[in-house]
């Protein structure tokens, strides 16, 4: 006779089981987002019935609205860059007016049965989405969006150096070495195309930065940094996306890491006033999270004391005119001795690089859980 | 390399279990033959090298004797392959052939793998070890180590074992359910950490005694301990050739004990965050796993330690080896059938 207990045990490893095999079919077929050149998948009539009843649940003006956009989608048939599944054949704008529909809040839902798709249709595309799961999503979990080309920046660089270590370490030489190496380990997958801004000491103002990344039709954009906080002795990871700064030191770092900008103001108003792209700040959080979750935990875990200020956002020119999401990251404190003593060893810098890479990683990974998309920080920093 | 049997039965679908180390590679099968062999690939330097040891690759101890003779690889660092090396890749896969060719598949047996990683693996790291080793393997999955024990160990409800292994230190909380990424740890500073920390503190002591890597690695592996030791620890290292008796019982300590204050931190931050009616039994419940976990004096070093949060009990897995590969192995002869066809190489 089988005890409760048994049974429950027996539930118990059967559910184990399950998920270990999930994770495994997920690793096999790998959650990039990006299938090989050549192997576009083409959009399948579940997937978009799947998309419309998640438009629906995210508050979708209405129905036909949305309907109507795919089937002009559809019509134009111009296949964007870098999409996959059911945006297969979106245009990057007509994407971003579909989404910014989805998540607007509206009362306008009409219900199910009066769409034009039948009743068998609907339940199939409901049994479809009854596994997901319920966290916020982001345009490209939405429709597959993948990732394919990565441009990185090292940030300053020749008559620039940025900013100095008491012994004398320069910025433009860390964040350059950093730079390279992230690149060679994000090259060893043979999806991605990877470009660095600048491979060697050279100065490059930052609208010349934004606009190589545009012109290498960047998916993802990352700028490396190091900051420099007088007063501060430990070291500390920051990592921004483009938005409203959040306290004087987020603009004060904003100011010093803009000086090289040549945007006339009417550009940069009129690049402001595209920053309201959904797809752009949402990625660009997404990305910044992940990114940050992943620098503070493998620093954390080797010993290295590290301050987690968290993720934040603010007004820094080079990633207002980069169109692809697009994150700056602070991988250390020059002013703290110890991170500057580590940032003069090359093994470290290579474990920065690798970590900067498993955030990448985790975010192309991430589902739309939420789980790296909200990182806070803990310790914060005293405002200037 | 060693074998032993352990009495199963085979059948057409051979299952194994491996755990793929930093310092060794361990292997169990469904048909009852288990293995390990410490994790070094050589291969013969030239022609001449080749003649003399008559094999193009070896393994293990006979890898590692042979080392004049051989490009020498200890393929996996913190637990994965380490990277920049296509070799380190071909000496994977190699050894994950030699692996499997010790338990001795049938002609034409399916072979069904399931490989212990890291806990807080990368996934570009499990694909690297899914590269290297599908090519062995029918089928093959990837599973973190600490829960492979926990699964083999039946230890799925509120329990924390702690893999103290060569490259990695892996945390796993258990509470009735597959662990999620919280509930996992993965310390980069373990055996490796503190043979090369032992090796610097007898370079300092002794400058002009010839120690190296492999012999600080072999005396910890033999009298590695933490905490108080009756008596002293003394080993043979030669001085300008000739054996001499050297006192290395405080290196040993420090050495030891030096990566103990991030496994206390990490085991505390864990159960600090597992549910609060349920961390006294967690406390209660902790499992060292690994070849680190037979360090004397651990147990009791780490419940002291946590006993300043509360009731703390350690114990031992008694088969601190092959725990590992027994719980890769239990969970890949548990896997239902239709499972292993979507996973199949």
């Amino acid at each position: 006779m089988i005890t409760n207990a048994a049974k429950d045990e027996r539930k118990q490893r059967e559910a184990i089981l399950r998920r270990v095999y999930e994770d495994n079919v997920h690793l096999r077929e790998p959650g990039y987002r990006a299938s090989p050149r050549g192997r576009r998948r083409r959009p399948r009539a579940r997937s978009v019935l799947t998309g419309l009843v998640l438009l629906l649940a995210a508050g979708a003006p209405s129905y036909e609205h949305v309907a109507s956009q795919a089937q002009a989608v559809a019509v134009e048939g111009a296949p964007a860059r870098n999409v996959d599944g059911v945006a297969a054949g979106l245009t990057a704008g007509t994407a971003d007016r579909i989404v910014a529909a989805a998540v607007a809040p509206s009362a306008a839902i009409r219900p199910p049965g009066t769409n034009g798709f039948s009743a068998a249709d609907l339940a199939a595309a409901r049994n479809a989405s009854a596994d997901l799961p319920n966290g916020p999503m982001t345009v490209r979990d939405l429709f597959g969006l993948s990732v394919r080309t990565i441009v990185i920046d090292a940030g300053h660089g020749g008559r620039d150096p940025g900013t100095m270590g008491r012994r004398g370490t320069l910025e433009k030489d860390v964040t350059l070495d950093v730079a390279r190496s992230l690149k060679a380990i994000l090259e060893r997958n043979p999806e991605f195309r990877i470009f660095l801004v600048r491979d060697g000491d050279a100065f490059v103002t930052l609208n010349e930065r934004a606009a190589y990344a545009n012109s290498r039709d960047a998916d993802l954009f990352v700028s490396i940094h190091v900051n420099y906080v007088p007063g501060m002795s430990k070291n500390a990871v920051e990592t921004y996306y483009f938005g409203q700064y959040q306290d004087l030191r987020a603009r004060a770092l904003a100011q010093r890491e803009n000086q090289y900008s040549s945007y006339t103001i009417s550009e940069f108003e009129k690049l402001a006033s595209s920053m309201q792209n959904t797809m752009k700040l949402q990625e660009s959080a997404a990305l910044a999270a992940a990114i940050h979750g992943s620098l503070l935990r493998n620093m954390r875990r080797l010993n290295h004391v590290v301050l987690d200020t968290g993720v934040r956002s603010a007004p820094f020119v080079v990633l207002l005119g980069v169109k692809a999401p697009s994150v700056l990251v602070e991988i250390g404190n020059l002013s703290s001795v110890d991170a500057e003593q580590n940032l003069q060893n090359a093994e470290y810098r290579e474990e920065i690089a690798s970590y900067l890479a498993s955030g990448i990683t985790d975010y192309l990974n991430a589902t739309n859980d939420g789980k790296t998309h909200h990182v806070k920080g803990k310790d914060g920093i005293a405002k200037q | 390399m060693s074998k032993a049997k352990t009495g199963l039965q085979s059948s057409n679908r051979l299952m194994l279990g491996i755990d793929l180390g930093t310092s060794r590679s361990v292997v169990c099968a469904s048909n009852g033959e288990r293995a390990w062999v410490d994790s070094y690939v050589g291969y013969p330097k030239d022609f001449v090298a080749r003649k003399v040891l008559g094999a193009s690759v070896l393994f293990g101890e006979e890898a590692l004797n042979n080392r004049q003779s051989l490009d020498l690889y200890r393929p996996l660092e913190h637990g994965v392959i380490r990277e920049g090396s296509s070799k380190n890749e071909q000496a994977i896969q190699d050894l994950a052939r030699h692996l499997i060719s010790l338990v001795k598949p049938e002609d034409g047996q399916s072979v069904s793998v399931a490989v212990g990683v890291p806990a807080e693996s990368f996934k570009n790291n499990k694909l690297a070890i899914r590269r290297c080793i599908g090519d062995a393997a029918d089928a093959l999955i990837v599973v973190s180590e600490p829960f492979a024990v926990a699964y083999g160990k039946n230890l799925l409800k509120d329990a924390l074992i702690i893999d103290l292994g060569g490259g990695t230190i892996d945390f796993c909380i258990t509470h009735g359910a597959m662990p999620e990424d919280d509930d996992q740890r993965t310390l980069a500073t373990a055996g490796d950490y503190i043979d090369q920390k032992l090796l610097e503190a007898l370079k300092e002591r002794y400058p002009k005694s010839s120690v190296t890597l492999n012999m600080a690695r072999r005396f910890k592996e033999q009298f590695s301990y933490v905490g108080e030791l009756e008596g002293g620890v003394e080993v043979d290292i030669p001085v300008d050739g000739k054996a001499t008796r050297h006192d290395i019982t405080e290196e040993m300590r420090a050495a030891c004990e030096s990566v103990l204050p991030s496994v206390i931190e990490t085991a505390a931050e864990l159960i600090s965050r597992s549910d609060p009616e349920y961390q006294d039994v967690v406390r209660r419940n902790i499992v060292l796993a690994g070849g680190g976990s037979q360090v004397r004096g651990l147990a009791e070093y780490i419940e002291r330690e946590l006993g300043a949060f509360g009731p703390c009990r350690v114990k031992r897995v008694d088969d601190v080896l092959y725990a590992g590969a027994e719980g890769c192995l239990a969970l890949a002869n548990d896997m239902p059938a239709e499972y292993w066809k979507d996973v199949a190489s």
